[in-house]
């Protein structure tokens, strides 16, 4: 059984080594989306009229309301890959830990937590930056925290699952380049995912699709609609269990034996 | 009293290799337990089915009284170690390493405050509180490991080559502390290659080799029983040329460069050295070691 209290736990251990670079880490979470945000609202901005996209926006403000279920996939996969395997491999710090009463389950809940938290804080960035250049955010962006957080957790336990599996950083390169950044083009962060006619559905079914769909309305003022509210929930729990379970099984071979 | 570790006929494979094949092991508590052998021998695997990380293929074990296999969090959280090599985080200062380790053990932030500072000063790194790991040296780094294991004030602490890599006087310092921690009744299991760290410290030892049990028992007697009493060390490598001064019965050994002699009596050792002596040939009178023993055991050739 995995104790969510020991998992924290190791959540605590990674908060404490983040909070000694937080610095650094949010003024990239905050850059990186301004100079985003800013260059495509001045390039692709001028090239797009509002009656081209849902609800007369901006596209500046399309594509802001749509990145930050991006920027929590992104974070919370590099943290998970780069970081983790730095964590399993070089610096031993998980067989530190399961030397205690942790186990090694609870090792990698604690990380994916982690990852999750992390990757909420960076996409809670974005409406901040989307604030400061003085675009519209409403509110209710604020319960964005949950679906940032289930979005991060999700792509933190795949990554941790690949992560399980890789021999190498260079091999970390095929999830990004075969999974994550398709996911990227195809969330519907960059224009309405109906320009894809009959695949449309197989777009907003996706992952980071739905992620896309539940927090691009909280950013513009109302609700999202029930269908991705559950799958998200659904998908990011079950499958990032199942990622979760089987990444234990693959690092308990490699790291014990 | 029941013993701090019971095993009888462990195994362990993997992949259908046998790492531990059928061992049988006994801690008895308050004793300072060495396990023995070359690299590869199944050394580790022993220990990590001991700290209840690696499930036991098959046999009895009991630790503290538990089963591993079942009771694994309830066990670690009795036992402490201190792993070979280096695997302090390099991601957090002294104080926070072993602030962050009370929390693994489940104590509140009081606790664990208090537990930091205390263990700090037990590795007489208080001035040193806000430094990472890679600003220590060696010998700093490896008693901070040590104090670090003393976190959950262990009833057995598991040692896997705790001096290795260490310059003399820090290998002293770590001796030190781990024979005073023996004298207040701690339950060590050591493992090394470093037999005068085995002889120094070990009430009992055992020598294991391709995951096999060869020998168990206290180490002056087992080199008396195995090896002998005296050994002379002959610079030569043709044994043939020592019969005429060999004297008494003895046992002889080929290291390659050198000839062994090794006696049961120190009277023949001294007579077939007065013997040498007058004959010209260089030899060196010493006492059975636990090296000896070892190389007996084990063999000389080199292992991967």
């Amino acid at each position: 059984m995995i104790s969510i209290r020991r998992s924290l736990r190791v959540c605590e251990r990674h908060l404490l080594m983040w909070r000694s670079m937080a610095g650094a880490s949010l003024v990239g979470n905050v850059l990186e989306p301004l100079i985003y945000l800013v260059v495509l609202g001045y390039g692709v901005g001028a090239m797009t009229r509002p009656e081209m996209l849902p609800d007369g926006l901006s596209y500046r403000v399309f594509y802001g309301s749509g990145l930050l279920a991006s920027v929590a996939m992104f974070t919370a996969s590099f943290e998970s890959m780069f970081g983790a395997f730095t964590r399993m491999m070089s610096q031993r710090t998980y067989e530190c830990m399961i030397a205690t009463p942790i186990s090694l389950g609870e090792v990698l809940v604690g990380d994916a937590l982690f990852a999750g938290i992390k990757g909420a804080i960076a996409a809670l960035c974005v409406p901040l930056v989307m604030l400061m250049i003085g675009d519209p955010v409403s509110v209710l962006v604020l319960l964005g925290v949950a679906p940032a957080f289930l979005v991060a957790f999700l792509f933190a336990s795949s990554a941790i699952l690949v992560t399980a599996y890789t021999p190498d950083y260079a091999w970390f390169n095929y999830y990004i380049t075969l999974v994550l950044t398709p996911l990227f083009l195809f969330g519907g962060i960059f224009f309405p995912v109906d320009r894809f006619g009959e695949f449309a559905a197989l777009a907003s079914v996706s992952p980071l699709g739905m992620g896309v769909q539940v927090l691009r309305p909280l950013v513009l003022g109302h609700l999202p609609a029930w269908q991705p509210v559950l799958g998200l929930v659904c998908i990011s729990l079950l499958g990032g269990g199942l990622c979760l379970w089987l990444a234990r099984r693959k690092m308990q071979v490699r790291l014990i034996g | 009293m029941t013993p701090a570790i019971q095993g009888t006929g462990l195994v362990r494979t993997f992949g259908g290799v046998l790492a531990v094949d059928q061992i049988d092991l006994t801690v008895r508590q308050g004793e300072c337990f060495g396990m023995l052998g070359p690299n590869g021998a199944g050394k580790t695997t022993i220990t990590r089915m001991v700290q209840a990380v690696l499930p036991r293929t098959a046999g009895e074990l009991a630790v503290l009284g538990l089963d591993p296999n079942r009771s694994g969090a309830e066990l670690r959280a009795r036992i402490g170690v201190v792993p070979q090599g280096d695997n302090l985080d390099p991601d957090l200062s002294c104080y926070d390493n072993l602030w962050t380790y009370a929390r693994f053990f489940g104590q509140g932030r009081k606790q664990a405050r208090k537990s930091a500072e205390r263990l700090l000063d037990f590795a007489r790194l208080t001035d040193r509180r806000e430094a990472r790991p890679r600003e220590l040296s060696g010998g700093m780094r490896r008693r901070l490991m040590i104090a670090r294991a003393m976190v959950n004030e262990p009833e057995l602490l598991l040692l896997d080559e705790p001096t290795t890599a260490l310059d003399p006087q820090a290998r002293h310092t770590v001796w030190g502390w781990l024979q005073k921690l023996k004298d207040e009744g701690l339950t060590m299991v050591l493992t090394t290659h470093d037999m005068d760290e085995a002889q120094r410290l070990c009430d009992r030892l055992c020598v294991i080799d391709h995951g096999k049990r060869l020998l168990e028992g206290e180490p002056e007697a087992l080199v008396d029983e195995h090896v002998g009493l005296a050994t002379l060390e002959f610079q030569l490598s043709k044994p043939d040329d020592l019969t005429s001064v060999l004297f008494g019965s003895y046992r002889l050994e080929e290291t390659g460069d050198s000839t062994l002699a090794h006696f049961r009596d120190d009277n023949d050792a001294r007579q077939t050295l007065n013997h040498a002596l007058d004959a010209g040939l260089a030899a060196n009178l010493r006492r059975a070691s636990l090296e000896d023993l070892f190389l007996k055991l084990t063999g000389r050739a080199l292992r991967q």
